[in-house]
């Protein structure tokens, strides 16, 4: 349970609202037990008494029958205001939750987030979270209502007679803590089950949908289909067994309350007639233990919430406890005398990776104002190298500096303002372009914005629009071509004005026109700015002042294009490959 | 199939008794309650009134006991009746969708993305679970109990019966009333939650952007401010929504209320209506007072499985729109096709245009390949070579022109039959879980383990470190743990095991070092004796060792000739070996 703690402190700021909760939650059970009880015991007492005509109109009925409807009233308001009250609990929660996260997974970021956690993990957080704000409303509350009516009807029992609280809190026990146990325990294991069957039948199903062609060119899909649809069968039968587990909790805490006020009467019947207290008192003690047991019914499926609880909090804890790897220091170094940009003897290794060398001892130098292009099958090392440059990642071992100051002496303010990265993976927020360009400047007025769009290539696109900047750019810029997306994001990195570009395959996935067109855009731009470039285009590579050809995470050879290609077999080979 | 509702609607027959019997078992229930609060009654009032002590009530106690195990054992049932409905139907959804999915094709599939496309068939299929397990057969129990009730209610007093009427002024009504409030609730709840976690799911995505741009720390309060709005604007809804249930509520309250204050007065002798006549007794009193909650409470249950509706409702439309999408793929199913020996195929004057585009891929094509040649297909991406194929395997349907398979048009051929006669190298071959030799295997179980060896040596599949246990090796997930070259290896195994007349290969030497390229090109040469072979490529290299090669360019060959003849003519073929792609665009 101790992985719990940490959100259930993130409740301390919304206090009062829990509070309330938990009072109104509790008023609610308080009065329904207190509207039957009552009304029992009224009945009973007015049929005693009726009995006679002399005692049946000195009987004060005024008290027990505005009790019932004060109750009945109360039962109303305070279930209502419950109800508003937790769920405004929840939300300020949740809102809580995910500030909280952000700021943990803010400073390691993108670092221990990007590299093998892939969207689905991304997606995955979000779920936890969303599962971590069900913590007060479906777990905390019942049960600390449950235990407090237990211990108020246990207390009036005791004071009736001391046998009727210890049968009520057998039952108690039995129907609010033993199921609980007992059902969690009896579907931990079908509960894990489930979860990897799911898993299988999802990891198989994706490989038959993507490998659709060859099973039908193949004849083989009959078979996969069948395979698939036994694997869901297996899955429907867990959950089959799952169900049975949980469905067997609830009818046992309805047989325990029914058992519980049975014996409380049979125990009590005695009593009464000892003249221990009045025979209506009888009525009042079974329906009272017959509604105290509502307050249990929440639990069960409380406790087999709590395992994907826990489990949602388990997950959150590990990946905001991931070290913060880069830390910038927080006075920025001098400006430096130019913008000559120099790796010396660079390696990398991704921490999970182990000892795979990612770059290994690579040299660079790039000069003031002048472009490199890195070539390279995919996983030569080109990304990293480039991300390097950001401080998204240290390396192990070399040195990367501008103007020969070390990169790791430049505040943040001071690198992001010199680095920025142009990157087919540049996130294109689900807002409006306006405010996808504000991000690289937030102050930027009206002439700048038209500026960079101008510049990007993109203002006639917008000028287009209907809505113009205001136009929303859906989620991960669907709203927008490959074209006009990449152009945003040219805007965006024209806007922040930095003199060192990383370009991390700006064209990759653009047809040809379009990208030949852009590719002469980035040129124009990039004039008077250092460039990194990855890409393997001709038009692209054919204009770069360096080419720097790796693999392996080795630098292979460094030169103009022309020249590679004429030297270099492999080069030229590579590059023929790639020809498009 | 008209609307998704209608879809949602007609999935109940798949599951009509296990609804009907969980029906059953919940008004069982219903009687079980009706009886315990009767025994209840009689204990009490043999008690209080008569003054009986408890060993002549002992049969009643064992009674009620019994009544509280069946009512129990009846609750079980009733759960274990619903998942089972749930299980029926989403078992036919998912075989359903799986089917359809494997009709459609795999152009279907790729236009619709696996991720989303799994996420359908797995997670959306789930979301169904809850209206058929529960909702479904709560409906009809949240009339049945209460009307249960009700009638027994008439039966003893009609002065109860009646407050029991009107505090649940026409239950249907008072449903319609609930139903809406708390549809709205969680349809809405959902909807913006769904929202807010977008929103956060958007940042998280776009944090290395944000992190470039120093905005990072920025967005801290965005994110509160986000979820403030979400927030207020939710419980706006709530606020109304829950309006709803304290009605329902309310009517509880008050029925219980009213009950035991008329029943109260009445024994007081203050009132003297409603029992036709009867003597109140303190049985009936309390026995009446037993069921007032009773009444209300399947109302209150329908109320709590309102979300489960919303959830499948939103399955349904998606689901619904998934597989009418996937409906209007035409579907021919002509004679089966039987034909033997080599194959030849001839193009006449193909048009074809992109997929959900204006753009001609294929523009009046005409190509013919004869029996046993080997044809190479040389092109910028872009020129149409993807889709010519494609319309061969069968994957796309022939939108002008005519395709002949020696001399017969390919769409008077089945599908099956058609596909039997090829063998297809794509681009990227999807490797499945299992050992090398299932890959190879595919769609030909009964392969012996020499065909399988042989296939394996031919496409220079060699057993090495790395295979350690040759061709029962296990290549993971996604063939992860094999290289790129070994991938196409396999491919090309499976090629040559499946032994068909007619050869297709999508960039056959694409991204692979100068070693492993060599290797398939010896491969292909084994592979071609005695097949047509058409080979769709980039590298020129490549493209020099088939018999005829033809340059394709907007959507048509513009030059065809072996490599010499070409080189000769020195037109566009001779330009790409010189000067790089700039030619054909």
């Amino acid at each position: 349970m101790k992985e719990l703690f940490p959100f259930i402190k993130l409740l301390h700021p919304h206090r009062l609202w829990a509070f309330w909760s938990l009072v109104t939650g509790i008023l609610t059970l308080f009065a329904s037990i207190g509207l039957l009880a009552l009304s029992g015991w009224f009945l009973s007492a007015s049929a005693v008494v009726g009995l006679s005509l002399t005692t049946a109109h000195l009987f004060n009925f005024h008290t027990p029958s505005a009790g019932v409807r004060g109750f009945a009233v109360l039962r109303t308001g305070a279930r209502y205001a419950e109800r508003v009250i937790s769920h405004e609990t929840t939300l300020r929660l949740l809102s809580s939750l995910r500030v909280w996260f952000y700021q943990k997974i803010e400073p390691q970021a993108p670092a221990s987030l990007y590299r093998h956690h892939s969207g689905d993990l991304l997606n995955r957080i979000v779920t936890d979270i969303d599962i971590l704000d069900s913590l007060f409303v479906r777990i905390l509350s019942p049960t600390i209502a449950a235990l407090t009516v237990a211990a108020a009807v246990s207390g009036l029992l005791w004071w009736l007679a001391p046998s009727l609280a210890l049968i009520f809190c057998f039952f108690f026990l039995l129907a609010g803590i033993m199921t609980p146990i007992l059902i969690g325990w009896l579907g931990r294991r079908i509960g894990a089950e489930i979860q990897k069957q799911q898993a299988l039948l999802r990891s198989n199903l994706v490989e038959d949908l993507q490998g659709m062609g060859d099973l039908v060119v193949y004849g083989a899909y009959h078979r996969h289909n069948n395979q698939r649809l036994t694997e869901s069968d297996r899955l429907l039968r867990l959950q089959q067994k799952m169900a049975m587990i949980s469905g067997g909790s609830t009818a046992l805490v309805s047989l325990f309350g029914g058992l519980a006020a049975l014996f409380a009467l049979y125990v009590a019947a005695p009593l009464a007639q000892n003249g221990h207290f009045s025979e209506p008192i009888l009525a009042l003690i079974a329906f009272g233990v017959l509604a105290a047991f509502e307050s249990i019914q929440p639990l069960p499926l409380a406790y087999q919430i709590l395992g994907k609880i826990r489990a949602a909090a388990e997950r959150l804890l590990e990946v905001s406890k991931a070290p913060s790897t880069v830390v910038f220091p927080a006075r920025p170094a001098p400006e430096p005398p130019d913008l000559v940009i120099d790796f010396s003897q660079v390696s990398f290794t991704y921490p999970e990776s182990g000892s795979n060398l990612v770059i290994d001892s690579v040299d660079l130098l790039i000069p003031m104002q002048s472009t490199m292009a890195l070539v390279g099958p995919s996983g030569s090392g080109k990304t990293t190298l480039a991300h390097l440059l950001t401080r998204f990642w240290d390396p192990d071992h070399g040195t990367i500096s501008i103007g020969c100051s070390d990169l790791r002496l430049f505040s943040e303010e001071q690198l992001r303002s010199m680095v920025t990265m142009v990157s087919q993976k540049a996130h294109i927020f689900n807002a409006t372009l306006r405010d996808n360009l504000l991000i690289a400047a937030p102050h930027a007025d009206e002439t700048q914005l038209r500026e960079a769009l101008e510049k990007a290539q993109l203002a006639d696109f917008v000028a287009g629009l209907p809505d113009g900047l205001e136009t929303w750019a859906g989620e991960n810029g669907s709203q927008l071509s490959g074209g006009e997306a990449r152009r945003l994001v040219l805007a965006r990195a024209l806007l922040k004005n930095a003199p060192i570009w990383i370009l991390d395959e700006p064209t990759e996935g653009l047809d040809n026109q379009t990208r030949r067109r852009f590719t002469e855009t980035i040129f124009t731009n990039l004039a008077g700015r250092s460039g990194l470039f990855i890409t393997h285009t001709q038009e692209a590579l054919a204009r770069v002042d360096q080419v720097c050809f790796l693999e392996n995470g080795r630098s292979i050879a460094c030169g103009s294009h022309e020249q590679l290609l004429a030297d270099n077999l492999r080069y030229r080979h590579f590059i023929g490959s790639r020809q498009a | 199939m008209s609307s998704p509702l209608d879809w949602l609607h007609a999935l109940r027959t798949h599951c009509r008794r296990p609804v009907m019997l969980s029906i059953i078992m919940a008004t069982g229930g219903g009687v079980c309650a009706i009886a315990q609060a009767a025994l209840f009654a009689h204990i009490l009032h043999s008690m209080v009134i008569d003054g009986l002590s408890r060993e002549p009530l002992l049969s009643s106690f064992v009674a009620i006991a019994a009544v509280l195990l069946i009512r129990a054992l009846l609750a079980w049932g009733r759960e274990i009746c619903g998942q089972h409905s749930s299980t029926l139907v989403r078992r036919f959804v998912r075989r359903n969708l799986i089917e359809q999915l494997t009709a459609a094709g795999p152009m279907a599939i790729q236009a619709k993305q696996t991720a989303p496309l799994a996420n359908s068939i797995i997670e959306r299929v789930e979301a169904l679970h809850g209206y058929f397990a529960h909702y479904l057969p709560q409906k009809t129990v949240a009339m049945t109990i209460p009307v249960l009730i009700i009638i027994t209610a008439f039966s003893v007093s009609w002065a109860v019966g009646l407050i029991f009427l009107i505090t649940a002024p026409m239950i249907p009504a008072m449903m319609i009333l609930i139903g809406r409030g708390a549809e709205k609730l969680s349809q809405k709840n959902f909807q913006l939650l769904s929202q807010m976690s977008a929103h956060f799911l958007d940042t998280l995505r776009g944090l290395a952007t944000l992190k470039l741009f120093k905005r990072s720390q920025e967005e801290t309060e965005r994110i509160a401010l986000s979820s403030e709005k979400y927030r207020k604007g939710t419980m706006a809804v709530l606020r109304v929504a829950f309006l709803s249930s304290a009605v329902l509520e309310f009517f509880t309250s008050v029925a219980i209320a009213m009950t035991a204050v008329f029943l109260g007065l009445t024994y007081l002798n203050y009132l003297d209506f409603g029992l036709y006549g009867n003597q109140l007794t303190l049985r009936t009193g309390l026995f009446l007072l037993l069921l007032t909650p009773d009444v209300y409470l399947p109302l209150r249950d329908l109320g709590t499985h309102f979300h489960a509706r919303a959830d499948a409702l939103g399955a349904a439309d998606e689901l619904h729109a998934l597989l009418t999408d996937l409906e209007d793929q035409p579907e021919h199913a002509p004679p089966p096709l039987h034909f033997t020996g080599s194959v030849a195929v001839e193009l006449r004057q193909v048009s074809q245009l992109y997929a959900g585009r204006n753009r001609l891929a294929l523009n009046g094509l005409d190509l013919s390949v004869s029996a046993g040649e080997w044809l190479a297909i040389v092109g910028a991406s872009g020129a149409g070579k993807t889709t010519l194929l494609n319309l061969l395997l069968g994957f796309l349907p022939l939108q002008q022109g005519e395709i002949l398979v020696n001399g017969r048009p390919i769409k008077s051929l089945d599908s099956d039959g058609w596909r039997r006669r090829i063998a297809w190298v794509p681009q990227q071959s999807q490797m499945f879980v299992g050992s090398l030799a299932d890959n190879i295997r595919l769609g030909n179980p009964d392969l012996s383990p020499q065909q399988l060896q042989v296939a394996a040596e031919q496409a220079n599949l060699q057993p090495d470190d790395q295979f350690n246990q040759g061709l029962a090796t296990e290549v993971g997930e996604q063939g992860c743990k094999l290289s790129g070259g070994q991938v196409r290896r396999v491919a090309l195994a499976r090629a040559f095991a499946k032994d068909a007349p007619l050869l297709l290969l999508d960039e056959p030497t694409a991204g692979l070092d100068l070693e492993n390229e060599r290797m398939i090109m010896a491969s292909l040469e084994r592979l071609r004796q005695g097949r047509t072979m058409i080979m769709l490529t980039h590298r020129l290299d490549t493209a020099r060792h088939a018999d005829r090669i033809a340059v394709m360019a907007n959507g048509m060959i513009i030059e065809q000739g072996s490599h010499q003849q070409l080189l000769e003519r020195n037109g566009v073929y001779a330009g790409l070996l010189t000067g790089g792609e700039q030619v054909i665009s």
